[in-house]
């Protein structure tokens, strides 16, 4: 099967003539995917609105609402978009969508009952329950973007809970807040390759992995790189992300080829090698002597280009044996 | 989808040319764009380390006070000479390709930076950078150079925009992005896609750095003909699809999404009207990286234009329910029309 990559190289060989190339994109375009896609973005463009109306409408705080009111509706709401998915069922995204709404409605109604009763509770208490209680729907109706939904929640529970709990308590410093959070997600992409392999399909789509691993390591390669720079963490940070990277290059190297999502890990070690080495050269560089700066600069500059083109290096030879092993 | 000996038969093609040409590119210069981007970062992290190391050897080395410009302009051709002599040698090795793209950027940046400095005239860096840029996408003609000899220009040009304090400059950027489309629709045979990219990028990129950065407060912006010029290609990217899509209820759904789109065009800040065009033309396409760049764009200018509404949060509220409500509807109406296809 040819797609619109291959399109462009032949086009740019010169073998497709320029007054045919849109000819050419339409008999490789997947229609009926383009089609589900229009449909399903216009469904969550629709939805998202809806909801953000139901947030901003309690944001209001309208004080001529009495609490039971307040309360009351999106209790009513959660049951609704409950009885709607039971009604149109999982298996349609119109299903999905409607158990999505009632996972922000749980939220929603968090937030009244603290602002209500003027609880005086942090936000991680009211992220921590959201994610908790709203769980078994996402494993219940088994949606790529419901189980999305509930990482940002879940993920700003763990970010919060670092922050606001753990770093007070002297447990972590705040610095390390982001190892929470890129843990959590990593540990979610773990998740999804156990399911994938025990038969969940609704997972099975390539760009869930993608767009899981990408904040995990970029937030583990943050801190791993600050703490390098500025070592005021301990090494929490370092070994979390030597850990998942280590772990990611392992499985999706080996184990579960994926071309994408190697190059992320090899990406990301790449920047936080130049990152450290840049540091540590920087550091043993004498601004005072201007023979020992200049041996400095150029070292950097030596350092960050072999990183750079190693990491090209192993990039190519990686794609090289992906290629023959699915060959 | 179709494999390939279906396309190579009805376009005419001998299909063992065109599986040796796909065969070589996979295995040599033509790697993901994900790949790119990691390595067009490393190399210009390096770039900025080569940066530091000439003006070190300008200032601390050769002393040089008054007329550093001069000097600065003399190493950038140097380095981008050698930069690029050395890339087009090496284009596919490791060390040498990614010090030679970065020494080809460096040397740009020094040669814009220091001529424009003497000359105390930003439009001097512009045109020598999208000289140099000019240069290296018909000289390398490899993307990763080529994408940063085109994002120098750009923020050249967004940094004069601003510097000068220009008004209605998000109207004189706007062409940019329709030059960008043509790129993508009728594309040259060298490969500009790294420019074309960044040409689609300029507008939504300028909307968004104008609302983090409060220096052209004093300043018009413009919009109506950056909007203008968005409806066009929206109405233009239709018509392609239209030409393409024989059956009544697509034609219907095109109908329905111009009249959707020219009024989001109309209301949303003129990135967010960029962004549907990069939506449209990803459609049109079939390319689902530009789909996922639209989609992030659209969501980040939506979310601007709701908070930039001077209106309570009761009304905003109302203001969302009514469009959600509408755009539900009009994702019922064609659900309802294509049962077969939509409910999967």
């Amino acid at each position: 099967m040819i797609g619109p990559a291959e399109i462009a190289t032949l086009y740019r060989h010169g073998l497709i003539p320029p007054d045919r190339y849109l000819e050419a994109v339409f008999q490789v375009r997947d229609r009926a995917f383009w089609t589900r896609w229009a449909q399903r973005t216009l469904l969550a463009v629709g939805v998202a609105h809806l909801l953000a109306a139901i947030v901003f409408f309690f944001a209001y705080n309208w004080a001529e609402i009495p609490a039971i009111a307040k309360l009351a509706v999106p209790q009513a709401g959660i049951l609704a978009c409950l009885a709607g998915a039971w009604f149109m069922g999982l298996d349609r995204p119109a299903g999905q969508a409607v158990l999505i709404g009632a996972t922000v409605l749980t939220g929603v109604l968090l937030a009244v009952i603290g602002q209500t009763y003027q609880t005086g509770a942090d936000a991680f208490e009211l992220f921590l329950p959201w994610a908790l209680f709203t769980l078994p729907w996402v494993l219940a109706s088994r949606s790529a973007a419901h189980w999305l939904v509930w990482l940002a929640i879940a993920g700003l529970a763990a970010h919060l809970s670092a922050r606001q709990a753990l770093a007070p308590m002297g447990w972590i410093y705040g610095s390390e807040a982001l190892v929470a959070p890129g843990i959590l997600l990593a540990s979610a992409l773990a998740a999804r390759e156990i399911a994938v392999k025990a038969g969940n399909r609704w997972l099975s789509a390539r760009w869930t992995r993608q767009i899981v691993l990408f904040p995990a390591l970029a937030m583990l390669c943050y801190v791993a790189a600050r703490h390098v720079f500025f070592w005021h963490s301990s090494v929490v940070s370092l070994v979390a992300f030597v850990a998942v990277a280590g772990s990611g290059a392992w499985f999706y190297g080996k184990h579960r080829p994926d071309l994408a999502a190697i190059t992320q890990v090899i990406g990301f070690v790449a920047l936080f090698l130049m990152a450290a080495g840049g540091r540590w050269i920087f550091r043993w560089t004498s601004f005072d002597n201007v023979g020992l700066m200049m041996l400095g600069l150029g070292a950097i500059v030596v350092f960050l280009a072999a990183v750079t083109g190693g990491m090209a290096l192993v990039l190519r030879t990686v794609r090289r044996r992906l290629s023959e092993a699915t060959s | 989808m179709i494999d390939l000996k279906t396309f190579c038969d009805a376009f005419g093609i001998e299909e063992r040319t065109a599986s040796t040409i796909l065969e070589w590119s996979e295995g040599s210069a033509e790697s993901p764009w994900y790949m790119r981007a990691f390595l067009a970062l490393g190399a210009w992290f390096t770039a900025i380390a080569i940066l530091g190391f000439f003006a070190g050897l300008i200032f601390a080395v050769l002393d040089i006070g008054k007329g550093f410009h001069i000097a600065m302009a003399v190493f950038g051709v140097i380095s981008f000479l050698i930069g690029g002599s050395m890339h087009s040698k090496h284009s596919t090795g490791g060390f040498s390709a990614s010090f030679a793209t970065a020494l080809a950027s460096a040397g740009a940046v020094m040669v814009a930076g220091g001529l424009g400095y003497g000359a105390k005239e930003i439009w001097v860096s512009v045109f020598i950078s999208f000289f140099l840029a000019i240069l290296t996408i018909a000289w390398l003609q490899t993307v990763i150079p080529q994408l940063l000899m085109s994002g120098l220009t750009l923020v050249l040009i967004t940094i004069a925009l601003k510097a000068e304090r220009i008004p209605y400059y998000l109207d004189i950027a706007a062409p940019s992005l329709a030059l960008g489309v043509l790129l993508w629709i009728w594309p040259p045979r060298i490969d500009v896609r790294a420019t074309a990219f960044l040409l689609l990028m300029a507008t939504p990129a300028l909307s968004l750095f104008d609302r983090w950065s409060y220096t052209m407060a004093a300043v018009e912006p413009g919009g109506w003909g950056a909007r203008a010029i968005h409806i066009v290609l929206i109405l233009w990217l239709v018509s392609i699809l239209w030409r393409h899509m024989a059956d009544r209820d697509a034609r219907i759904a095109l109908g329905a999404f111009v009249a959707v789109a020219t009024a989001l065009c109309l209301a949303m800040p003129p990135g967010g009207s960029g962004a549907l065009v990069i939506m449209t033309m990803a459609f049109v396409l079939g390319s689902k990286p530009l789909a996922l760049l639209g989609i992030l764009l659209e969501a980040c200018f939506l979310w601007q234009f709701y908070f930039d509404l001077s209106i309570t949060l009761l009304e905003k509220s109302l203001l969302l329910a009514a469009i959600g409500l509408a755009i539900l509807g009009c994702w019922w109406f064609i659900v309802q029309r294509r049962p077969g296809r939509v409910g999967a």
